[in-house]
């Protein structure tokens, strides 16, 4: 069974990426890049058809635009940090369309699952979890007879 | 060469959400045999949570990425599940307006009147319970956004939604965790089975099948998470009724050798404009309904202004930010109210289907509704200073922020093209629209595709033009009024079962 979608090749320069995009600063400061990567890796499964084709030749185009767009003979994922995040800026600024969406949509399922752990959750005061607990809790109390009644009458079965 | 899994039935219904769970239930009462498809899978109340990289795979069509192509590309996010959209939406109820039905019988509509269509908007009212929020349910955004309107001096109005006592966990776009949101899952399919309809998740429709020039039933295969993956189905059915939303029935019709000029046409989108308020205050806008209110008091201009509570996964993948940038903002996530618009669009798209069945989206936003979504960024900013924002983002590219309400009151002059605006869609209509002519329109008054007896569509492809609200209940409704015209007229349809 197939483990990742993309080729050792293509997942360097996506890990690459996810090493300029990650969220970083004083108190959020996580390493999951490699889960990062995984999880880009592997919603491909759920892109449509041409997506799955472009997405590859996407990053390689990435990879070796440092050539023609940055100047540089380094290929993107040798390129030191604070040049990969000139660099990426300049994509994501593009005047050229399918520079910025290629940066967008590995930005967008990249910090997906960036923001979607829990320790990055806490840093951030996001609980929740607790809230929907307490929620659930607060409507049953107030209104359990109501809610059977209605949902019987919803359902079709006698209430 | 494995043999087909074959089924049988009177009604063969394609799609489980708003239009599909309501024509499966209204027939099936009525004493049809139906069986109901559905490609994504069967999820209940329990498997609903609040991760998204869990939930989006499982419930969102291409796990959310799907895209209608154009200038600028719109990311458009639709159910597959059953439940369909209605799993996911926020659960807006809003009859369909009087300026739009009266503009609609004014394109020859003229059974779809307010009066005439009453009685079914109020027995989906009836069957989703359709009601107010409870107060204590609403979070300290939805005030906000209140307080902001009355500062405004623009009129605002609860929303109505399919609700029994919602908790304000605001969850919906994940599927509601309480039981609360009234989605087809919950209402309409329980309904509809326990009158004897069936259903089978995880297949997909390839093709609608005809024998001498009637719908007589379907092909399909089962799914690859399916418990049968690549197993071939095959319904023989009196009538079927497609309802896989205004991308996929389209693309049904058109896989399956439908012509009409009209059909795949007439994409509307409904484009939603985002804007996200940084307040002092802690909003923490997850504790609380996702949205209590719309602003429609420039409705007449073809705009809605209403807030929506996300997850911050899905705020920072909006964001054009990373890094330290991404960081610094996130940290701020409670203190962040998220608002928008929605666009009734005077333009149209379409719809194709490519080599491979899968349906391609076009739509190019034209002047006059890029005029529309800049004033729809601009007015929501106002409504969020005057509630006391101190920044509000905007989905323009290079002019991602403004800091003032005069800011925000000159923005809406703004020249900012098309291309360079970050849009999005729940709410896509019209690729199959239904009208009295049959060469301007693809389904007759009662949802019957003109030259193909026994098929129906019941989904927002029928409808003749934008609806400018929310079209949960616009759908339902009709699908309400399609399923009881079709079992008046059983005989029409149905062989009499044999004594």
């Amino acid at each position: 069974m197939k483990e990742h979608n993309l080729s050792p090749r293509a997942r360097r320069v996506l890990h690459a990426l996810v090493r300029t995009l990650i969220p970083r600063n004083a108190k959020i400061n996580f390493p999951l890049e490699d889960d990062m990567q995984d999880f880009v890796d592997g919603y491909m499964d759920h892109f449509p058809s041409f997506l799955k084709f472009l997405f590859p030749l996407g990053l390689y185009f990435l990879e070796f635009g440092t050539w023609v767009f940055f100047f540089s003979w380094r290929r993107f994922s040798r390129l030191p940090a604070p040049d990969r995040e000139r660099y990426i800026a300049g994509w994501a600024g593009s005047r050229f369309f399918l520079k910025r969406e290629l940066i967008k949509g590995v930005r967008g399922l990249a910090l997906l699952a960036f923001y979607s752990d829990p320790q990055v959750c806490e840093a951030i005061g996001y609980r929740h979890q607790e809230w929907i607990e307490f929620a659930k809790k607060r409507r049953l109390e107030s209104y359990a007879e109501d809610i059977r009644q209605k949902e019987a009458l919803i359902r079709g079965k006698s209430a | 060469m494995a043999r087909a899994r074959e089924e049988r039935c009177e009604a063969l219904v394609v799609g489980s959400g708003a239009g599909g769970a309501v024509a499966a239930s209204e027939l099936a009462e009525a004493g049809w045999d139906v069986l109901i498809l559905e490609e994504g899978g069967h999820y209940t109340t329990k498997d609903f949570s609040i991760h998204p990289r869990e939930m989006i795979p499982k419930l969102y069509r291409d796990g959310g990425s799907a895209v209608i192509w154009g200038k600028p590309n719109i990311y458009f996010s639709e159910g597959k599940c059953v439940g369909g959209s209605t799993v996911i939406n926020g659960g807006m109820c809003w009859r369909t307006p009087e300026k739009i039905l009266a503009r609609w019988a004014s394109e020859g509509i003229a059974e779809i009147t307010a009066e005439k269509m009453a009685p079914h908007y109020e027995r989906v009212e009836k069957y989703i319970n359709v009601a107010h929020q409870d107060p204590e349910s609403l979070g300290r955004d939805n005030e906000i956004f209140v307080e902001g309107c009355r500062k405004m001096g623009w009129s605002v109005t609860p929303n109505r939604r399919n609700q029994i006592h919602c908790a304000g966990s605001n969850t919906c776009i994940f599927g509601c965790p309480t039981g609360a949101k009234q989605s087809t899952l919950v209402s309409y399919i329980p309904r509809a089975r326990n009158v004897g309809a069936r259903l089978l998740p995880r297949v997909r429709v390839e093709k609608i099948l005809f024998k001498g020039g009637r719908a007589a039933g379907i092909e399909g295969k089962f799914t690859r998470q399916s418990d049968t993956p690549g197993e071939k189905l095959i319904v023989h059915a009196d009538t079927v009724l497609v309802a896989g939303g205004a991308s996929q029935t389209p693309a049904l019709l058109l896989r399956s050798g439908v012509r009409h000029s009209q059909l795949g046409k007439n994409l509307l989108c409904h484009p939603n404009v985002k804007v996200i308020g940084l307040f002092d205050e802690d909003v923490s806008s997850y504790k609380g309904v996702h949205q209590s209110h719309q602003c429609h008091h420039f409705f007449d201009e073809g705009m809605i202004l209403a807030i929506a509570g996300v997850p911050p996964a899905l705020v920072a993948m909006g964001f054009p930010y990373f890094g330290k940038q991404s960081a610094d903002l996130m940290m701020h996530y409670n203190n962040m109210v998220f608002a928008g618009g929605l666009v009734e669009d005077t333009g149209s798209g379409h719809v194709k289907v490519l080599g491979n069945g899968q349906p391609l989206m076009r739509y190019d936003i034209n002047a006059a509704d890029t005029r529309t979504a800049i004033k729809v960024a601009a007015r929501v900013s106002q409504v969020l200073f005057a509630a006391g924002a101190k920044k509000c983002y905007l989905p323009f590219f290079g002019l991602d922020a403004i800091d003032t309400m005069d800011e925000a009151k000159k923005l809406e002059a703004a020249d900012i093209p098309a291309k360079h605006i970050e849009l999005l869609t729940v709410h896509i209509m019209g690729t199959a629209r239904m009208g009295p002519d049959e060469k301007r329109c693809v389904v007759g008054d009662y949802g019957e595709v003109y030259g193909h007896k026994g098929l129906f569509v019941c989904d927002a492809s029928a409808f003749p033009g934008a609806v400018g609200v929310n079209p949960m209940e616009t759908i339902m409704a009709l699908s309400d009024r399609f399923a009881r015209h079709l079992a008046d007229h059983r005989e029409d349809f149905v062989a009499p079962k044999a004594a």
